[in-house]
């Protein structure tokens, strides 16, 4: 175990129909709320619409910024923030899923500390501090990428194909309204990306990090089988609320601190997914579907054995023997779940073929490496990823 | 499940060695320390001299009040609050276990508002209303009670032989040092005694809430799990830097609100071990080793489908009748306390029935409402003193 601090400085606001608390919360902090949700709002625009009615209920002044991208990119952040400012916001109101989330704290860092929100991703050349945030209130309306309760956001820039991290803890939302109800109308394919995506968080440090950190792996196990358990139940009936509410508390917990600190590790199959949908724009858990199997047996399958083998064991009711055989067995378990929420893909599947490959190493190469290659369980060079980059092509 | 808020404010600084930053931490904080100790251990094991030393590095003054007791007196702690006001004391260190650390809040509490920290306690006749407390740096040398990052503390008012909780977000540590270091030296009967406690806070919401937290219940199975593994292990090498550790984060969840939000459930076991601590000043894991498996014997046939899954989840018990798998998990947790030579009666620990009917009769006072304790069974009068009863006889 590595020596740790940790914060949680979300206040989590939990259960069906919390969505009423939200003009009390936003009295807390001050007086003009700038939403931030999607160009495309679709379904969203009910709850947008009743936010606003919330708000100005609660003599709260409202202006909307609807125009975020899935994969936010930053020059639609950094106008966002021009808006907060000139039209003199104290608060942002984030309505949506990850994008809508992580633009928030794209736009909260640029507002407030005057610079566009690309000088503060991580990526060589260095990066510029945070050092003020404009607060956030997020209401996630996915279970996924658990944004709503931590300080990261994925930012993309679309000139550059890159995708990078702003992270800092002055931008995680100061409260988080969880209200499952409105998660019931998102439609069976969301869900399905959504339950990967949190898989995928999950198992990142549980497989690369240090393996004596035995209160975080049972922390994270339990996150694992709840997704594991209602994640077909949530996608084959939408309507069921009790899935949506375990999906959508998993979800938090499953990017949080709470159940990495400590191990460490990296986040080799994020990295690979970025490099992929850095250029050819899937949705984020759909990649994850894709390169997370091929991950598991091109890299910790011979590096990290015994921690597919507790998974094995932990989240499949495997029964355990010989460590290889387990670990085996365990992606194959695995790989059988995926199945079920209809997530059992090739790269074919999303129509990518080979192309890119050798310029998606180089970018993990830069981004995430040392410029030679990626460090994860074992160094991977510009050869290795392509490979696994090869596999994602051919069946699981 | 039950709507919920969850915040966890606590800044946990975790790891071997990280008592180290004490100094800093109390430097990001203020400029004059009141430590709270408890009357012996720190001072012996060489700890409260190196906090002062860290403390004085850091150039922030301090204050030494190394006086509380096991079972902290409501007296004790506004006679450290005086002591806090009127020298000037800006921030608490609690150094030690869970006495000094919920005294830390009773006297946090007391030494800015004037007033007595009974004034605060939840008991019959109601109680005020915490308005501010001084920050409060825990550093925990027991793996028990939690309260290094909870807003509760139990004190204790000897004359009246009442033991009452008192709960303010206020009162939540702002930092806690999670060092296992100072964990190595505690003996085994300290040891063992803080795992039943930690299991406890994870227990009694786990049994008698709703049914229906998937997350928390995942939650809640996974943290008593790494006290069914470590413990034994601590228990029998108290030199296992390992064991202690995860022995520690385990105790620190527990009552932050991420296992038990949304459960509800009321709180038998501490109710009932809370007055015979207040008669007999037993250590608080010895009582509720007792108490706890006669809980479950007098229950389990209300709430089966409970038993059967933390039989599951935590002891491997396969699957059948929900009645015999909620006996075979509750045969499987003495099992474990018998490992950490917890498997206890009351004769065990000197106490006879004189002062069942007292006893009872506190638990309705201060825990009920007079004539009832609602849990999923009720519990009147008689039937407390029937657990009581239990508790003579073996498990």
């Amino acid at each position: 175990m590595i020596n740790f601090q940790l914060s949680l400085p979300t206040r989590i606001v939990f259960g069906p129909g919390r969505l009423d608390a939200l003009g009390d919360i936003a009295a807390e902090f001050g007086s003009r709320a700038l939403i931030v949700s999607y160009a495309q709002p679709g379904p969203l625009k009910a709850t947008i619409s009743k936010a606003r009615e919330l708000l100005r209920a609660a003599g709260i002044e409202v202006v909307c910024y609807e125009a975020i991208e899935p994969n936010p990119h930053h020059d639609t952040c950094d106008s966002g923030a021009e808006l907060l400012r000139e039209s003199g916001c104290d608060m942002i109101v984030a309505i949506g899923g990850g994008s809508a989330i992580d633009a928030s704290k794209a736009i909260s860092a640029a507002a407030a500390n005057d610079k566009s929100c690309w000088e503060f991703c991580r990526r060589p050349g260095g990066l510029a501090p945070i050092e003020a945030a404009v607060p956030i209130i997020a209401i996630p309306t996915t279970a996924a990428t658990g944004s709503e309760a931590n300080g990261e956001a994925v930012i993309s820039n679309p000139h550059t194909h890159e995708k990078c991290v702003l992270a800092s803890s002055l931008v995680a939302p100061r409260v988080a309204v969880c209200d499952p109800k409105l998660h019931l109308s998102i439609p069976r394919e969301a869900t399905a990306d959504g339950c990967v995506d949190i898989i995928s968080h999950c198992l990142e440090s549980y497989l690369s990090g240090e393996n004596d950190c035995a209160l975080q792996d049972r922390l994270t196990e339990g996150v694992m089988n709840t997704v594991f358990e209602w994640g077909p139940v949530a996608v084959e009936d939408g309507g069921n609320l009790r899935a949506r509410r375990e999906l959508q508390y998993a979800s938090l917990w499953g990017i949080s601190d709470l159940i990495h600190s400590g191990r460490g590790g990296s986040w080799l199959m994020h990295n690979i997914e970025h490099a992929i949908s850095g250029h050819y724009d899937i949705p984020h858990g759909r990649g994850m579907a894709i390169v997370i199997p091929r991950v598991l047996r091109e890299v910790f399958l011979e590096n990290a054995p015994e921690r597919l083998a507790q998974l094995g064991k932990r989240c499949f009711g495997l029964q355990g023997g010989e460590v290889r055989e387990s670990a085996s067995e365990a992606v194959r378990a695995f790989v059988g779940w995926l199945g079920g929420v209809g997530r059992d893909l090739s790269l074919g599947d999303v129509g990518i073929g080979d192309e890119q490959f050798e310029a998606m190493a180089e970018d993990i190469i830069r981004n995430d490496g040392d410029g030679r290659c990626y460090h994860s369980v074992v160094k991977l060079d510009r050869a290795a990823l392509v490979r696994i980059l090869e596999a994602c092509l051919r069946r699981n | 499940m039950q709507n919920f808020r969850l915040s966890i404010p606590t800044t946990m600084v975790v790891g071997p060695g990280q008592f180290s930053t004490l100094g800093e931490e109390a430097a990001a904080i203020g400029k004059k320390v009141l430590v709270v100790t408890g009357r012996s251990s720190a001072r012996r094991t060489g700890l409260l001299d190196r906090a002062v030393d860290l403390l004085n590095e850091a150039g922030v003054e301090s204050v030494v009040f190394g006086e509380i007791e096991p079972n902290p007196r409501h007296t004790t702690c506004d006679r450290a609050a005086e002591i806090a006001r009127a020298e000037g004391c800006d921030v608490i260190v609690a150094l030690g276990g869970g006495s000094p650390m919920d005294a830390a809040k009773a006297i946090a509490a007391s030494a800015v508002t004037g007033r007595s920290c009974w004034d605060f306690v939840n008991r019959v006749g109601g109680r005020a209303e915490i308005s501010g407390a001084l920050p409060i740096i825990a550093v925990p040398t027991t793996a028990a009670t939690g309260s290094e990052a909870d807003a509760g503390a139990v004190i204790t008012n000897w004359e009246t032989n009442e033991k009452c909780p008192m709960f303010s977000l206020l009162t939540i540590p702002a930092v806690a040092i999670l060092d296992p270091e100072l964990h190595l030296s505690l003996p085994p009967d300290v040891t063992a005694d803080g795992c039943v406690d930690i299991l406890s806070h994870y227990l009694e919401s786990y049994l008698a809430g709703e049914g229906d937290c998937g997350v928390q219940d995942r939650i809640t199975e996974g943290l008593m799990n790494v006290v069914f593994e470590w413990g034994p292990v601590a228990y029998r090498d108290g030199s296992n830097l390992r064991a202690r550790r995860e022995l520690q984060y385990a105790s620190t969840w527990a009552l932050t609100g991420l296992p038990n939000k949304g459960r509800g459930g009321a709180w038998p076991m501490h109710a009932i071990e809370h007055a015979l601590s207040g008669h007999y000043d037993i250590a608080h894991g010895r009582g509720l080793a007792i108490v706890i498996p006669r809980i479950m014997r007098f229950v389990h046939e209300a709430v089966p489908n409970r038993y059967a899954q933390f039989g599951t989840r935590c002891f491997g018990i396969p699957q059948g009748n929900q009645n015999s798998m909620a006996k075979a998990a509750i045969d499987a947790f003495v099992t474990w306390l018998e490992s950490l030579d917890r498997n206890l009666t009351l004769g065990d620990v000197g106490i006879g029935e004189e002062k069942f009917e007292v006893m009872a009769e506190d638990v309705l006072r201060n825990y009920g409402d007079g004539r009832k304790f609602d849990y999923v069974v009720e519990l009147d009068k008689k039937a407390i003193i029937e657990i009581l009863g239990m508790c003579r006889k073996p498990n």
